[in-house]
């Protein structure tokens, strides 16, 4: 991965925002967030119920989205079209 | 196997490329991909516990491709990073403009626990997947759906980590958002006071 992701310096820290906030929020699932990240982080939120919710949506967006992606099989709704498995069939050998 | 298998790897690849040609593309070099295997193994699909596991792991590589090759097409980062309506999230000082509504705590029909037992949250979340820009779409699912490691996805889509994180809180915010929109939960802008 390219490293154009420098250290967050210790006064943008001290300054988050809540856009920064959310952004950490969201991340502390993508990657370690370093402890000067998680403590700033955490004082953010004690401060700001808006990024707290965030953070609790954030989990139940989590559920949702595996929840959503292991039902996507079963959902009849969306099929190949009948132009596309004719293709698929010849092309496999199942005409 | 076609008729077997056929639609639910078309659903798989579409929720990700999020366009039906690279979809249909993607599920045909699978069974080619298949076939080619079971050729070279014997008799087709002996020993294997789980047809279908198989051929979504086949799958799997073939949306990753499809993805590289939309993103070549593209050109560009999956999303322009100036997009002016990310402006009505976060005002300058990068304070809630648009405050997340309330989704809790359980004490109503709105709670989106009960909803997501209801079957409701997951066809909300359908909706708002389906509403999101195509290219940030692909980025999310890969990441959120699938799990593909970031330095993956950064080098399939060719962006920097920089730009992965900005691309997914963008689409994460955006989510919340549109989920608030359809009625998840209870608008904050109704009830201000049940902040928990």
């Amino acid at each position: 991965m390219p490293s154009d992701n420098p250290k967050p310096g210790w006064f943008t820290l001290l300054n988050m925002n809540c856009a920064q906030a959310s952004q950490l929020l969201g991340e502390d699932g993508d990657r370690r967030l370093l402890r000067r990240e998680r403590l700033f982080l955490r004082m953010h939120l004690l401060g700001c119920r808006w990024c707290r919710r965030y953070g609790r949506q954030m989990q139940l967006l989590r559920t949702l989205i595996a929840e959503h992606t292991a039902e996507s099989f079963d959902t009849h709704e969306v099929r190949l079209s009948e132009a596309a498995r004719r293709r698929i069939a010849e092309r496999i050998g199942e005409a | 196997m076609l008729d077997r298998h056929g639609n639910a790897l078309y659903r798989y690849a579409l929720l990700r490329l999020r366009s039906r040609h690279a979809a249909e593309d993607a599920v045909q070099e699978t069974f080619v991909a298949a076939l080619a295997q079971s050729a070279g193994h014997g008799s087709a699909y002996q020993g294997r516990s789980n047809e279908r596991t198989w051929l979504i792991g086949i799958l799997r590589h073939k949306v990753i491709d499809q993805l590289r090759r939309l993103s070549r097409e593209s050109g560009g980062p999956p999303l322009d990073a100036s997009s002016p309506a990310w402006e009505e999230f976060f005002d300058r000082r990068g304070r809630w403009r648009l405050k997340p509504g309330d989704w809790g705590p359980a004490t109503s029909d709105n709670d989106p626990h009960r909803q997501l037992e209801r079957g409701e949250a997951r066809a909300i979340l359908a909706q708002c997947l389906e509403a999101m820009p195509p290219r940030l779409a692909r980025v999310f699912m890969l990441r959120e759906a699938d799990g593909v490691p970031s330095e993956e996805i950064c080098k399939v889509f060719d962006i920097s980590a920089t730009n992965l994180w900005t691309l997914l809180h963008r689409a994460r915010v955006r989510l919340r958002h549109c989920l608030d929109s359809h009625g998840l939960g209870e608008s904050s802008a109704k009830s201000p006071k049940r902040l928990t």
